[in-house]
């Protein structure tokens, strides 16, 4: 089980990421944009508390979450987790765009629940 | 008698002038001066008659002084002059004058004879008493005569006549006066005959003048004739209508030869008829430019000259029975004349001339009718070949205008077209640089035009490069395009905007002659698609967001993580969720042919392996149908050879997945989907074959439109767009390929989609 901080701007999406997640039995700290979850993510490494993977919505006011991904991945302290987006916009530049901000994993919605879930076992794995 | 008006004077005056000369030495000479006086008398009484007679060559006067003379060396009353002309002895003069006509016959006398049998000095004391003089009787008793001195005027052995010294007295002469008048007679006889000796024979003059007046006369007519020519000439050069010149000529030739009627037949080329070209008399003449007749070019008086090549002359050409073909009826005709037109070997016709009465035309005339008629033929020639000339300067001034007109409208099209053309010659010269290519590429049209296109690579701005090499490679090797070569390019210029440009070489014929390039000035456009293209990523994440929530619940509600479901709830959470699915393949679609249409499809080619995208494909759909539960049999039939084709592994597999998708839900249950594929040349043929429901004929030309959908009622009863098919039949055009369907629309008997890749070359 694994600690898990997601940043969704959509509260819906963001309840039925955490509800799913919950539900395969992870921990979930949840953001609503990039800012916050840069913030949150430094917050938890000065506490000694970092999560195992992020999940970053792309689209996402004050911060989006391409750049959220760059500022993560510019701290040594945090590089090393592991990232992925989950995103609407699926056009190969976008996803490309992804990667490229540092991310290990490309996750198109609308997604499945249990597809998510397998997903993020996945990532979590190679890691 | 002497006629010095028929001895070139000149002549005469010379030999005269010798003779003298010559008798004045000599005499100088024998009769030295200082003899006695009476001797220096008679030798001044010389001197001076030779004086006078060298002075003169006039006979009256030679005789008037020479009479005169005599008189004075013998002091005699009377002294008579007498020449022979004609072989008649004739009194030409008597000193002093008597009151009566001179140059009178003298009747012959035995005298005379004597004296020419040995010329010399005759005298008497009483010519009544002369036998000899009888004759002359009447002649000495009208001048009183007594006494007679006889002294013969001679040259040579020749008398040319006699001197008569008459006195009323019997008297002696003295030898002296009679030496003086003896040297002055032969004085005389020289200064006399010098005229006659040179003067021709009468009867040789008179057949000089009649000659003279034979020639005048032909001089004369030749005279009229080259006048006449002359006219004509000067006619037919007076003006190019040939109709009025020839009519102006004919009307001269009718004057000329006193004509009736003149007519000009001309050989048309390829013709074996006359064409009637001009006519000036009694009969019709042709229209303006002539007419064509029935007239064989070999019969009639026109078709002898024809043959025979000369001019030839009729008396009456109704007792000629050669010329009883007349033709046309023309029997009025009675004297002909008629002539060949000839231009060196060419016969271009012939030239008629016709009298209604006959024996009108004389032999003289042909030989000047014929000249008239070689003009007239030069002037025919040459009218045609001005006409030629005429003509095809005419055309060729009307294809000039033409094509100035053309040229004019294709500038001005070019000119106010709203794309910038720019046209270069062979040479990669621009030679054409519109309004639209001044303002879309910012330039001066006196920047550019008539300069190499090579100066200006910074001018245009780098992106531009590939453009202008592709003019250059074009310009300078013939084998770098063909007459199909185009290059479209979409640029970028160094202010941000978008051009684009399509560049053709223009063939004349096989002839390069340069290229012409189209500048669009597609910022606009480009803006559009951009907000286009970001519009539907927009609207289709804004349709992602509430699907995803929709389609994440509806999941976890079935799920049971929200609690136990009845089976209805279930059942109706499976419609929600299918068409929630049905959304999102809608929402792809969408997506996919905005990026088709803006052209922003990235493809990245790479070799594949068709086996293993087929078998995924294969694999998933069977995946689909055990969860649907639906009995399918999927046949794959792919050679493990089979080489890599050319493609995007995505869509490559969207491809493929589409069609057998497409086949798995157009076959019902218990079906066959075969997946195939072979190496035809150089490409790979996939076909998709199902023995589903089939495509009528008239569907399989609509299969690929957008938004078309089947009317079966399986088709309708299968969630989609109507726009899979059209998507990929885009793709596999972006891919190089072609797709197509084959069905003979019957259900059961299936369809077969195929699709070709290129085979992958490695470079």
């Amino acid at each position: 089980m694994a600690k898990i901080l997601i940043a969704e701007d959509e509260f819906d999406i963001r309840n039925l990421i955490t509800f799913t997640l919950r539900f395969a039995g992870h921990e979930i700290i949840a953001t609503s944009n990039g800012a916050e979850a840069v913030e949150k993510t430094m917050q938890m490494a000065v506490e000694g508390e970092l999560p195992e993977l992020i999940l970053l919505d792309v689209r996402m006011p004050r911060m989006t979450g391409y750049e959220a991904c760059k500022r993560i991945k510019a701290d040594e302290r945090l590089e090393h987790i592991p990232i992925a987006f989950l995103s609407a916009k699926g056009q190969e530049s976008e996803v490309r765009e992804g990667f490229e901000a540092g991310a290990v994993d490309y996750i198109v919605k609308p997604f499945a629940p249990d597809q998510l879930t397998s997903k993020i076992e996945e990532i979590l794995k190679q890691t | 008698m002497f006629d010095l008006g028929t001895i070139p004077l000149g002549v005469a005056l010379f030999l005269a002038g010798l003779v003298l000369f010559a008798l004045i030495l000599f005499l100088r000479r024998v009769i030295p001066p200082g003899e006695s006086n009476r001797r220096s008398q008679r030798l001044a009484q010389i001197n001076r008659f030779l004086d006078q007679i060298g002075s003169t060559l006039d006979l009256d006067h030679l005789l008037e002084v020479t009479s005169q003379e005599i008189a004075e060396a013998l002091s005699c009353r009377l002294v008579s002059m007498m020449l022979y002309r004609d072989a008649q002895l004739m009194l030409l003069h008597q000193e002093p004058k008597q009151g009566r006509d001179l140059s009178w016959p003298l009747p012959d006398a035995p005298l005379f004879e004597r004296l020419h049998q040995s010329p010399g000095i005759f005298s008497t004391m009483d010519v009544s008493a002369e036998d000899s003089l009888t004759t002359l009787q009447g002649f000495f008793e009208e001048s009183n005569t007594q006494t007679l001195l006889v002294l013969p005027i001679v040259t040579g052995k020749d008398v040319h006549g006699f001197v008569f010294a008459h006195s009323e007295q019997a008297r002696r002469f003295s030898v002296d006066e009679i030496e003086l008048a003896r040297i002055l007679t032969n004085l005389a006889a020289v200064a006399l005959q010098s005229a006659p000796l040179l003067a021709y024979p009468s009867q040789l003059t008179e057949d000089l003048e009649q000659r003279v007046e034979e020639r005048a006369e032909q001089l004369e007519q030749e005279s009229q004739r080259a006048r006449a020519l002359l006219r004509i000439m000067r006619e037919l050069s007076s003006s190019l209508d040939l109709d009025h010149v020839l009519n102006r000529t004919l009307q001269l030739l009718n004057d000329l030869t006193d004509s009736e009627q003149s007519t000009i037949l001309l050989i048309r080329p390829g013709e074996d008829t006359f064409y009637y070209r001009a006519s000036l008399g009694y009969i019709d003449p042709p229209p303006v430019g002539g007419r064509a007749t029935e007239l064989d070019i070999y019969d009639g008086l026109a078709g002898w000259i024809v043959i025979h090549r000369e001019g030839v002359l009729v008396e009456d050409l109704q007792e000629d029975s050669r010329w009883l073909h007349l033709g046309e009826g023309l029997t009025d005709h009675r004297s002909a004349m008629g002539v060949p037109l000839l231009v060196g070997a060419e016969l271009l016709g012939v030239m008629l001339l016709f009298h209604r009465q006959p024996s009108r035309f004389k032999p003289d005339q042909i030989e000047m009718v014929q000249a008239a008629a070689n003009q007239i033929a030069v002037s025919i020639n040459n009218a045609e070949l001005f006409s030629l000339i005429r003509e095809q300067a005419e055309r060729l001034g009307s294809m000039l205008r033409t094509q100035q007109v053309e040229t004019s409208r294709s500038r001005a099209i070019l000119e106010a077209v709203a794309d910038g053309v720019l046209v270069t010659d062979a040479d990669s010269r621009i030679t054409l640089f519109n309004d639209s290519a001044q303002r879309i590429l910012g330039l001066k049209r006196e920047q550019v035009v008539g300069e190499s296109l090579e100066s200006f690579a910074g001018l245009f701005g780098g992106a531009t490069q590939t453009w202008m090499n592709t003019i250059a490679d074009w310009s300078f090797s013939s084998t770098a395009h063909d007459k199909g070569s185009t290059y479209a390019e979409q640029i970028t210029l160094d202010d941000g905007r978008f051009v684009a440009i399509h560049l053709a070489p223009v063939h004349l014929n096989e002839e390069f002659l340069g290229t012409v390039s189209i500048f669009r000035d597609i910022t606009h456009q480009v803006e559009v698609d951009r907000l286009k293209t970001e519009f539907v990523a927009t609207v289709s994440h804004e349709l992602r967001t509430p699907m995803t929530s929709i389609k994440g619940y509806v999941e976890i509600l079935l799920m049971g993580a929200a609690g136990e479901l009845s089976e209805q709830q279930s059942q109706f959470l499976d419609v929600v969720l299918s068409n929630t699915e049905r959304l999102n393949v809608l929402v792809n679609d969408l997506l996919d042919v905005s990026r088709i249409d803006a052209g922003k499809y990235d493809l990245s080619m790479q070799p594949l392996r068709l086996q293993e995208l087929a078998e995924a494909v294969v694999d998933e759909q069977m995946y689909q149908a055990g969860t649907e539960e639906k009995s399918l049999t999927i046949i794959y039939d792919i050679p493990s050879d089979l080489p890599r084709v050319r493609g995007d592994e995505a869509r490559v597999r969207q491809i493929l997945a589409n069609l057998v998708n497409n086949a798995y839900h157009y076959t019902p249950a218990d079906g066959n989907v075969s997946i195939r594929a072979r190496l035809h040349g150089d490409e790979v043929q996939v076909d998709v074959i199902d023995d589903g429901i089939g495509i009528t004929q008239e569907e399989q030309e609509r299969v690929f439109e957008r938004f078309y959908r089947g009317e079966d009622p399986m088709v309708l009863a299968t969630a989609g767009t109507g726009l899979g098919l059209s998507i990929v039949q885009q793709l596999v055009d972006l891919h190089g390929g072609r797709i197509w369907v084959e069905s003979n629309g019957v259900p059961g008997e299936g369809s077969t989609f195929s699709f070709t890749l290129p085979v992958f070359i490695d470079d």
